[in-house]
């Protein structure tokens, strides 16, 4: 297989130490020990599912138009799918609506009402709490 | 006057009974539910100052992202340790059945293990402990005595 010449910066230098004294215990050059890392890296790391990516996209939208919603339409319910804001309405009913309407159902969406929507919470012993068994 | 009464259960977290309220979740749209048959059992949590949080589980089969609100607009979240934990939240209606149904935020993070009911959702019910009989008796109208 053909290897290709990559000139990586900021890698720790201890992490590096162990990893060139590791790889040469097994006998390994540094580019086949990296290349065994990356391997179980991308293995361990599964590739966001499209859901994921389409809410990331919408987050993405959000933020660019936080400040231009915020300064014309404050009060309003707003409804972002698909990486664009589909509706402003003024009740979550209509916003509810519109995601039929548009044949968003089921599709990943942010619903917020301009100005108005801020989640402060305090979580007590139980909620954050693991099961141990 | 409605009211229901429910035995407290056992938490998986501990073994000292604590009370429960049953419910029903469902999108805004009423498209889904949770769960399908019956109730899920929330218990009263009055250390956490929300509606309901549910593990992550059941906001994936809710397909609760498609009425989820920006994570920008969800301030840090603090446990009573100083901890903090990213939530994610979404609208969705909570029903006691023949009681209440009431449209909420639903919250949800990773290390959740239960579906808990908090102070914001408890203000709409009179909410009665009986601690000696182990019983949750909660009513939608009325003042306690005294």
């Amino acid at each position: 297989m053909l290897g290709v010449d990559v000139l990586i910066r900021g890698i720790d230098e201890e992490v590096y130490a162990r990893l060139k004294a590791r790889a040469s215990e097994r006998g390994l050059k540094i580019g086949e020990a990296l290349t065994e890392a990356i391997k179980t890296w991308l293995k361990n790391s599964p590739e966001k599912n499209e859901r994921e990516k389409e809410r990331d996209l919408n987050i993405a939208t959000f933020r660019r138009m936080r400040r231009f919603l915020e300064k014309n339409h404050k009060g309003k319910w707003v409804l972002i799918a698909k990486g664009e804001v589909i509706r402003l309405a003024d009740s979550i009913l209509e916003i509810v609506e519109a995601k039929k309407s548009e044949q968003l159902t089921d599709r990943p969406s942010l619903i917020f009402k301009v100005g108005e929507t801020r989640i402060k919470r305090t979580i007590g012993f139980n909620a954050r709490r693991k099961t141990t068994q | 006057m409605k009211e229901k009464t429910w035995n407290y259960a056992t938490p998986p977290t501990s073994s000292v009974p604590a009370p429960y309220i049953e419910i029903v979740v469902h999108t805004p749209d009423r498209s889904l539910k949770y769960p399908i048959e019956g109730t899920l059992s929330a218990m009263v949590d009055t250390g956490f100052d929300g509606y309901l949080i549910i593990p992550i589980n059941i906001f994936q089969e809710l397909r609760l992202d498609q009425y989820e609100v920006p994570p920008d607009l969800i301030e840090v979240t603090e446990t009573f340790s100083g901890e903090t934990i990213k939530l994610r939240t979404s609208l969705a209606i909570v029903e006691i059945q023949g009681l209440l149904e009431k449209q909420v935020e639903i919250d949800t993070h990773e290390n959740c293990q239960e579906p808990l009911l908090g102070r914001l959702f408890l203000e709409n019910l009179v909410t009665t402990l009986n601690g000696p009989k182990r019983k949750t008796k909660v009513s939608t109208q009325g003042e306690l005595s005294g």
